[in-house]
């Protein structure tokens, strides 16, 4: 009976279903967590939160020990003496309140934890234990088997933290002067400095220029820096009209305090630094509950094949790897963390880290580094270092030609010509009444600048896109960067790989017809694991050979073939142009994988393509709004039923790499938005050449640098919905916008007649910038659980 | 009338005083994680049962 969801980990358990006690458990390993919890009376555990287990697969035990190392140990730890050691892990499964109980429990079921502290959302666990009883790697191997397995970085790094500690000192500094100056200003504000002695009076304004100097100092500082910083760039950042008015009121105040002339705004000064910082430490909360849900399931999904014991290649995400771990990667494939070679010889393309284009030479026990790709004959490596997300996301970024330098994203425009705007209007106004009275002027003058601040702006967009990532990654459409979401509202035409994007990449008929014998079945089995072409992947499959022996002078033509050397033996697989030398008469009626070997033509492979469930739906949604396009590296045989499933007019066949990215300029030379979808392998640079490329992956993949966008290849139906919700997330931006400039109207027009108090007008500011925030937040929140139920929609 | 002079001295330094151990806590740590205090209250301390286990 299917749709038994496992008791402890909530995972559906198709397999087998293994029952105690009436619950069931998808497998023995989430069985017996739950059985280590029953007879350590732990079993708060479920009633916290709904099946808070993580699944994970069976650990070797030995695979812990070099953590009793003591040069290994002295590196991790925080602390150890004679008797007990402190140390701090990361542990990415962290995700719910239940995590957090189980793990603060952790001295209940491992005798020598004495305790065990965590911090939520850093998703840190900080414990201590007692040499005597247990060794580090005993420790490790328990969490690892209630699926809690330890991220060991062994170099250490928490940069975290302390950007928050400055940020609470600051907020603490402008308090305090906040508070205490506008607790001096209280004879200014009741008798307008008419009821005391003038000494007294200028005392106070002293104390208050005292404490506002403070302030300045401490609390201010990065504004001023950040804003220095951009006028040295020759641009005109958010923070330079702040800057700008805090320094016009400290001035001002400071020089009419000194020449006993007046009061001073200090109480504005302080007011508004300190709301301006309350926002900043909103936004980074913000950011945090972010950064916290990215890491546990919106990385986008990249995994590779891991050689387990006994030479078994297990496909493996990459945020489940561990040092030590040897992986076996292909033709044209990433490698996706820092390592050490096995194999013989390897040949390596870092152009992707170091721009250079020339393969490097590497031989076995050589360092190999994470971005560089395999080029020929795959290689082993055992991995030194975890693979980092962010460094792979960096290299995703930098990867050379962004060929959209002309396109200015909607935060800088708007930025900019804002801010130009809002300093010319101060200055007229200030002009304005400088023939009237110069006090109003400046009055004048702050207020226009504190006013018209640009920081709902400066919230709107990144919250905006961040969260629009968040929701989209979720749903298994993984975008590069926030820009993205711009140019993917801006579409018109639709491009379409065939192999591997609508058709099922590993599936699909396959019959021989031909001669080969046992051996030889293995020798091209092992050709063909070198490459990571869909027809590659159907023919190895279908062959399902257990042995697989060595490759050498391994080569791949992209949407040819591939050719090696085995035993003696030449063997070209592929076209029949890549393996006879000529083109062939016959009208084929399937995708065909022909072999030869030793230059004798041994029989070919049909493969029949099997395309993805609810194609034609797609395209019906797809063809409402946009002009699509197929363009496919293969032949015709298949015209009829793609015409048929898709309704698409334009469909090419027969296309090299070259003819689809030229395809793609000649459609944006004549003015469209073009977005290319493909699987990331022959179709490098027309995804590069298209405004948005989307790589599709399978369960294992070919990391491309090029695409914009990795969208799961099962989710290829919710592509009109994913296009849509980027959309609605443009009007967001729009709405909120909209809102922060009525504010700002409102505002203006008192400030410009004089009659705005800076303090009032330091208070609408971060009012503003909170009703913007709530707006963008609350319609994305709508948008997403409009999504939601779309996608339900089509699951059924 | 003077007198205030000696008040508001007074005044300031009990207020700089709150900010020096504020910023002391700060520095020590303190508010490092203000999320989990919050979740670790709600979870309910069973005594435990030393009885049950043998």
């Amino acid at each position: 009976m299917s749709g038994t969801t496992c008791y402890h980990c909530g995972n559906t358990c198709d397999d087998e279903i293994i029952t105690h006690e009436e619950k069931d458990f998808c497998c023995t390993g989430c069985r017996s967590v739950y059985l280590l919890l029953l007879n350590n009376d732990l079993c708060d555990y479920y009633a916290i939160e709904n099946h808070p287990g993580v699944f994970t697969e069976k650990i070797d035990n030995e695979k812990f020990d070099y953590l009793n190392d003591t040069k290994v140990l002295s590196d991790i730890v925080d602390f150890q003496n004679k008797d007990k050691v402190s140390v701090t892990f990361i542990i990415p499964q962290i995700h719910c309140y239940s995590c957090l109980w189980l793990l603060e429990m952790l001295h209940k079921i491992h005798l020598g934890i004495t305790k065990s502290k965590v911090n939520y959302m850093n998703k840190e666990l900080s414990l201590t234990f007692l040499k005597k009883e247990t060794k580090l790697s005993q420790v490790v191997a328990k969490l690892a088997s209630i699926g809690y397995e330890p991220r060991i970085d062994l170099k250490s790094s928490s940069g975290k933290r302390t950007t928050n500690k400055k940020l609470l000192i600051q907020l603490g500094v402008s308090g305090f002067g906040f508070g205490n100056i506008m607790f001096m200003s209280f004879p200014e504000y009741f008798t307008g400095g008419k009821g005391i002695a003038p000494d007294l009076y200028q005392y106070f304004g002293l104390v208050n220029l005292f404490l506002a100097t403070i302030i300045l100092s401490v609390a201010a500082r990065d504004y001023f820096t950040s804003a220095w910083r951009s006028i040295q760039f020759k641009r005109i950042n958010l923070d330079v009209p702040i800057a700008l008015g805090i320094f016009t009121i400290y001035t001002s105040s400071t020089i009419e305090v000194l020449s006993k002339s007046g009061f001073g705004y200090f109480d504005s000064m302080s007011g508004l630094i300190f709301f301006l910082l309350l926002g900043k430490l909103f936004q980074s909360k913000t950011f945090e509950q972010f950064n916290f849900e990215r890491d546990y399931k919106a990385y986008f999904p990249l995994s590779v094949q891991k050689i387990a014991s006994k030479d078994k290649k297990t496909t493996v995400p990459l945020h489940d790897l561990r040092i030590g771990d040897v992986l076996f990667i292909r033709n044209e494939e990433i490698i996706p963390a820092d390592g050490v070679l096995v194999s013989k010889q390897a040949s390596i393309d870092y152009s992707f880290v170091t721009g250079e284009s020339a393969p490097e030479q590497s031989n076995k026990e050589a360092l190999v580094y994470a971005g560089g790709k395999v080029k020929g004959a795959a290689v082993e490596i055992v991995i030194s270092n975890l693979p980092s997300q962010s460094y792979l996301t960096k290299l995703w970024n930098n990867s050379s030609e962004t060929v959209n330098t002309k396109i200015n994203s909607l935060s800088d425009q708007v930025g900019q010509w804002f801010t130009v705007a809002v300093l010319f209007l101060a200055f007229i106004s200030a002009g304005y009444w400088f023939f009237i009275d110069v006090a109003t002027s400046i009055r004048v003058f702050t207020s226009i600048l504190i006013i018209a601040c640009p920081c709902a702006l400066a919230l709107a967009i990144p919250i905006t896109y961040g969260n629009t990532l968040r929701i989209l990654g979720n749903k298994g459409f993984y975008l590069k960067n926030a820009f993205i979401v711009e140019q993917l509202s801006a579409l018109s035409t639709l491009i379409f790989d065939k192999t591997g994007t609508l058709t099922h990449a590993d599936q699909g008929d396959v019959q021989f017809s031909g001669t080969l014998s046992e051996t030889e079945k293995i020798h091209v089995s092992s050709l063909l694991s070198n490459s990571i072409h869909p027809l590659s992947n159907k023919v190895w499959h279908f062959l399902n050979t257990e042995k697989q022996v060595d490759v050498s002078h391994y080569q791949e033509k992209e949407g040819e073939g591939i050719i090696g050397l085995i035993e003696g033996n030449q063997i070209r697989i592929g076209s029949y142009h890549w393996v006879a030398g000529k083109h062939t008469n016959d009208k084929s009626l399937s995708s065909e994988v022909h072999v030869t070997i030793n230059d004798e033509y041994r029989g070919l492979f049909k493969v029949k393509n099997m395309y993805r469930k609810g194609l034609s739906t797609l395209f019906k949604q797809l063809l409402s709004t946009y002009t699509l396009e197929v363009l496919s590296g293969d032949n015709n045989s298949e015209q009829q039923r793609l015409h048929e499933i898709s309704g698409i007019p334009n469909i090419k066949f027969n296309q090299t790499p070259f003819s689809k990215k030229d395809r793609i300029l000649e459609l944006k030379k004549s003015g469209n938005e073009v977005m290319m979808i493909g699987d990331g392998l022959n179709d490098a640079g027309a995804l590069l050449a298209a405004n948005v490329g989307v790589a599709i992956t399978d369960t294992s993949v070919g990391f491309t640098p090029a695409s914009d966008v990795i969208l799961e290849a099962n989710h290829l139906t919710r592509l009109p919905l994913f296009l849509a919700f980027s959309k609605k997330a443009i009007k967001v931006v729009y709405a909120c916008f909209t809102l922060s400039l009525c504010y700002n109207v409102v505002g203006l027009f008192f400030a410009v007649r004089g009659e705005l108090s800076p303090i009032v007008s330091a208070i609408l500011m971060p009012v503003s910038s909170v009703s913007v925030l709530l707006l963008s937040l609350g319609l994305l929140k709508m948008y997403e659980k409009k999504l939601f139920r779309a996608i339900e929609k089509i699951k059924k | 009338m003077e007198v205030v002079f000696i008040l508001i001295a007074i005044s300031l330094s009990v207020a700089l005083l709150f900010l020096t151990g504020f910023l002391w806590a700060v520095r020590s740590g303190q508010f490092d994680d203000d999320e989990t205090p919050a979740i670790r209250m709600l979870f309910d301390n069973k005594k435990s049962n030393n009885q049950k286990k043998d």
